[in-house]
């Protein structure tokens, strides 16, 4: 939570925003003649409005031009208007001319005369421009920022298109392996489960007792791909054999939904030959295999936020 | 930029874009009886929203807040319509020459005096605050906010697909 809101409320805030908006735009848009009451009425905001007070009252000791030297190379033949180049320095110098104005209203007319313009309007819509818009538009800008009244925690979401949002039993991740690279295996489906997928894992997945195929086959229905590790501990395919014919049946019917991922690992054997028509990699250990993994599948997760135990 | 809902009467932002400003532009001048060159929006199609609140599809100015339009009235006014008065009277300055024609009996005297004016100061849009959560529409990778106690947006404001609050 900011400074702002710890002292002013939400509604204090937004009335503070909006009086700056109706006075600053009668400052610099009203008709000439009401310039002298529009002006008052914008410098008492500046005094007195608690936002502004707070935007301004740090800057305000931070010039420390000669605002009484200032108009003289201001209003001499040639004119010359210089400002620091520091932001916080200019905007400081910038009100401490605005509030000079107040105390000698005529040295508008002598910026005027200096630059050309004879007429008091002239000189008026000069020191409009040349003076007040850029401060007015500085402080707009910083009133903006210091206005900061949203929720951090509740600041970004993510509207889904439905087409996009998964089944209730379509994102399923099927990590099919050889009994002996377990171990390895393992590791993809933990990691995965961290980064919030749902892998599906023979042994965990299974029901004690079930139908060995119909579980498979289930396995595959509710899943969007299918993983196949080739190790060096891979001699044939025809332990594999059912398994690559379901993920072709699933490819076949879910077309760009189903991902076929094959990841082989150094010295393991060929990829078989029913594979090779879809993503295969080799990798040379679980990094860059998971890297592979993660390209390849047809889903992604979320933007990133903050962990519900941090905030 | 702030919007409000013709429907429903809430307000919603979205990041300001060129080319809708453009737009916005070009129907405010054509509003008021004017040309403006060949500024086109790309489709050629006015521009729409859907509220993110109740789905009301409306045109981007027929959403606009009144603090917006005045800003805009500025801006066609001092950009536009002004430069082109200006060198209206100019013109007109011109043709009158000396001021002076005498042919006959009669003499007549015109005097036109005519000095261009300074262009009053630019408008500004804003400050607006940052008081409302964002969404971002996966369908076109753009932003919008709305207000945070809300949570159901059905469908994108930018193209109307069906969407969830994730």
């Amino acid at each position: 939570m900011n400074e702002t809101d710890t002292r002013l409320g939400k509604e204090e805030v937004l009335n503070s925003l909006r009086k700056f908006k109706n006075r600053r735009d009668d400052l610099l848009h009203e008709d000439v003649s009401t310039f002298d009451h529009n002006f008052e009425r914008f410098l008492e905001y500046c005094g007195a409005d608690a936002l502004a007070r707070k935007v301004l009252g740090s800057i305000e000791a931070k010039s420390s031009a000669d605002v009484g030297e200032w108009w003289s190379s201001a209003t001499n033949r040639p004119p010359k208007l210089s400002f620091p180049t520091e932001a916080d320095e200019e905007l400081a110098l910038r009100y401490h001319i605005i509030k000079s104005v107040q105390e000698q209203p005529a040295q508008i007319f002598h910026l005027g005369i200096a630059h050309g313009q004879g007429k008091h309007d002239s000189s008026v819509e000069l020191f409009r421009t040349l003076i007040l818009r850029p401060f007015v538009e500085e402080l707009s800008q910083r009133l903006g920022a210091a206005a900061d009244l949203a929720t951090p925690e509740a600041r970004d979401l993510q509207a889904v298109p439905l087409n996009r949002l998964l089944g209730h039993s379509e994102g399923k991740i099927f990590l099919s392996h050889k009994s002996v690279d377990k171990p390895l295996v393992y590791r993809y489906y933990q990691t995965l489960k961290v980064l919030g997928f749902d892998p599906w894992l023979d042994e965990s997945n299974m029901p004690v007792g079930s139908n060995l195929e119909r579980e498979l086959l289930r396995g595959f229905q509710e899943s969007c791909a299918a993983v196949f590790f080739i190790t060096a501990n891979f001699v044939d395919q025809k332990y594999l054999a059912t398994e690559v014919d379901y993920a072709i049946m699933q490819k076949r019917e879910k077309g760009n939904k189903f991902a076929i991922i094959t990841l082989r690992y150094t010295d393991a054997s060929p990829v078989p030959g029913l594979l090779t028509p879809y993503i295969y990699k080799d990798v040379a250990n679980d990094l860059e295999g998971f890297h592979s993994l993660l390209r390849a599948l047809p889903i992604e997760l979320g933007t990133t936020r903050w962990k519900a135990d941090v905030i | 930029m702030r919007y409000t809902c013709p429907a429903c009467g809430r307000d919603f932002k979205t990041q300001i874009d060129p080319a809708d400003l453009r737009w916005l532009l070009t129907s405010y001048c054509q509003r008021a009886g004017q040309e403006i060159g060949a500024i086109k929006t790309e489709s050629g199609a006015p521009h729409c929203f859907w509220c993110p609140y109740c789905g009301q599809q409306a045109e981007s100015r027929q959403m606009l807040t009144e603090e917006t339009m005045t800003y805009l009235k500025r801006i066609v006014y001092r950009e536009y319509m002004l430069p082109k008065l200006n060198h209206m009277f100019a013109g007109l300055a011109d043709s009158f020459g000396g001021g002076k024609h005498s042919g006959g009996f009669l003499s007549v005297s015109i005097e036109f005096n005519h000095s261009r004016p300074l262009l009053p100061a630019r408008p500004i849009h804003g400050p607006e605050p940052a008081d409302m959560k964002i969404v971002t529409f996966l369908c076109c990778k753009k932003q919008i906010k709305i207000s945070e106690h809300w949570f159901d947006v059905p469908l994108c404001s930018y193209c109307g697909t069906r969407v969830v609050l994730a």
